[in-house]
């Protein structure tokens, strides 16, 4: 009877040595727990050789337009996403197939080679892929979202639905080494402790000092509200793990812009009945947020995204003024870290049509490409340098 | 995808299954486990619209808790052999330990708690380093309360954090090891049962349970 009591005091200690271990264990991870944004020179990079005829266009206005799914027959393309390889070669990723949760959607994926053209999509995830390696039921893919940080490895964040809609929806994280033509099996990233349901990729990611990113993504089931991913890496793999950015039913989708190591700006996808986007703010690099505050940009429940620019300048892509519909996309500029905002160009705008779901990216040479759905059929690339975005900020002052 | 999903997927509906028909055949002994245990594989590995039940169960959940798993081998066990390796007071405190993680975790991660806290994301001791010692620490106490006072849901509570130091799960979120929606679930029903029993005045625990109890 004794040496039973005995051995429970020795089994409760280890009990309570178990529990802790793993915590004690994390310490040295710990320390890399919100590690700030990495944040660019914003100048031309030192020794880089003039890529195509960038160097030219860097100090004179230089803006030009491309579809990127020339010839696709699908019904619906929509939430392309960009990223450069090392070598200069630019990629766009969308979702496309008959119809939004189709069960023909695949992620489809075209380069954009030396000579300025676009590849042929191929499709680089399918649901029947995605089922095969997951082993579990997928009906339909989407959003997809590129992770490149300079390095010869290639990150592809997506979504499968296992049943309903995007509120069922799972994130899966997968890896290419020879520039997106082929693709690890994918990994479930478990987000969410009520069966993994509904976390989504929209935008940017923002790089992390000491590797990896910060993915703002949004969960959409009983609440709707913004989160951050945090990828970082931890042994041979990237540990995920997911911060909140805000509660509740109100905002979504943010465009994450870092403003220093440990500053950074989120702006909100709204859909309150005033309708105007939202911003927050973070002293302490993403770990937490102001309560989002209403800026003076229209927001009708549709997609936006922004960057900063070599100046500190915040340039925002969104639907300006077009209740319920997207028939606009405009780009505006803040200098005071997104609380004032001047539109300053129409990149589209046609009565009863949708321009929808901008995707901004910025090379270190000063460069701006965009991707974003013409009626949610045609990706349409967009390409600009600061020198046209300061031209047109000129003509409207 | 992690090789020991499938273990999972795999060893809960067919615990489910097992229990359910342990329950229907009333066959008892090992007689009645053989037979149940032959029907419930037949029945997890016969292909479903094309697929078997492992495939559909990853669907649900692909992170069944540790503790789900061991609560139904114990209720396995003691149906078949009326072992009685946990007495009403073990059961009682696993669906309060259930009950408890339930109500501080779900509301919250479904975003319907504070606005910007999220007690999942203390889950992941290398983000929330700081903050997590809070459950980290508590599971631990609770474990080692529970089995310093002889109750043998405190060893269940330590294989979970056994399993999470051995990353047994698609998840490496601590609390996927300790809850699931199942589990949770059950745990409340049973709690509002209980108090609903003790209103009435009725006896607290279920008579298979008090048949069982030593």
């Amino acid at each position: 009877m004794k040496g039973a009591r005995i051995w429970r005091v020795w089994l409760a200690v280890a009990a309570l040595l178990a529990g802790l271990a793993p915590w004690w264990l994390a310490r040295e991870e710990g320390a890399k727990s919100f590690p700030g944004f990495l944040m660019e020179s914003g100048s031309p990079r030192a020794g880089d050789p003039p890529t195509g005829g960038q160097a030219a266009v860097a100090t004179k206005p230089f803006f030009r337009t491309a579809q990127v799914n020339r010839g696709s027959m699908h019904a619906k393309s929509h939430a392309a996403t960009l990223a450069e390889l090392p070598d200069g070669t630019l990629l766009a990723v969308w979702y496309a197939g008959s119809g939004e949760g189709a069960s023909d959607v695949a992620i489809y994926l075209s380069s954009r080679g030396a000579d300025g053209g676009w590849s042929e999509p191929v499709a680089v995830m399918t649901r029947e892929r995605v089922e095969r390696d997951l082993r579990r039921n997928v009906i339909s893919l989407g959003n997809p979202l590129l992770l490149a940080d300079g390095s010869d490895r290639l990150g592809l964040l997506f979504v499968d639905i296992a049943a309903g809609r995007w509120s069922g929806s799972s994130m899966n994280l997968t890896w290419s080494r020879d520039g997106g033509r082929t693709w690890d099996a994918p990994r479930s990233l478990t987000m969410n402790p009520l069966a993994n349901l509904s976390a989504l990729p929209a935008n940017p990611p923002a790089l992390l000092r000491g590797g990896g990113w910060a993915v703002p993504i949004y969960e959409e089931f009983l609440g709707k509200f913004p989160e951050t991913l945090w990828l970082q890496p931890r042994g041979e793999d990237y540990s995920a793990a997911v911060s909140r950015v805000e509660g509740g039913v109100y905002v979504l989708q943010s465009a994450l812009v870092p403003l220093a190591v440990d500053r950074a700006v989120s702006f909100f996808r709204d859909f309150r009945p005033a309708r105007w986007m939202s911003a927050s703010w973070s002293d302490d690099a993403g770990r937490t947020w102001t309560k989002p505050a209403v800026t003076e940009l229209p927001n009708r429940d549709s997609g936006l995204c922004a960057i900063r620019l070599s100046d500190g300048v915040i340039l925002m892509a969104f639907n300006d003024l077009s209740p319920g519909k997207r028939e606009n996309l405009r780009l505006a500029l803040s200098e005071d870290e997104g609380r004032n905002w001047r539109t300053i160009a129409t990149l589209e705008e046609e009565a009863g049509s949708e321009f929808s779901y901008p995707y901004l990216m910025r090379t270190a040479e000063g460069m701006i490409r965009m991707v974003y759905s013409a009626r949610q059929r045609q990706i349409l690339f967009a390409e600009f340098n600061e020198a046209w975005v300061d031209e047109q900020a000129e003509a409207v002052r | 995808m992690k090789e020991t999903v499938i273990i999972w997927t795999t060893l809960v509906p067919f615990l489910l299954l097992l229990w359910f028909s342990q329950r229907m055949s009333g066959l008892p002994g090992v007689a009645g486990l053989a037979l149940a245990a032959v029907v419930s594989a037949a029945a997890v590995w016969f292909p479903w619209f094309g697929h078997p039940v492992p495939f559909w169960s990853a669907s649900l959940s692909a992170n069944f808790s540790v503790i789900m798993v061991g609560l139904l081998i114990v209720a396995v066990f003691d149906r078949a052999f009326a072992s009685g390796i946990f007495r009403p007071r073990d059961w009682r405190a696993a669906w309060i330990f259930g009950a408890v993680a339930s109500v501080l975790l779900y509301p919250s991660a479904l975003g319907l708690g504070p606005r910007n806290f999220d007690s999942y994301a203390l889950g992941w001791p290398w983000l929330f380093w700081g903050q997590s010692v809070w459950l980290f620490g508590g599971a631990g106490f609770a474990a080692a309360l529970l089995i310093w006072r002889g109750n043998r849901f405190g060893y269940v509570v330590f294989l979970a954090m056994l399993g999470y130091a051995a990353g047994f799960q698609e998840s490496d979120n601590f609390w996927d090891y300790l809850l699931d929606p199942v589990y949770g679930a059950i745990s409340l029903v049973m709690i509002l049962w209980m108090v609903w029993r003790r209103r009435t005045g009725r006896p607290r625990v279920p008579t298979s349970e008090r048949s069982s109890g030593r």
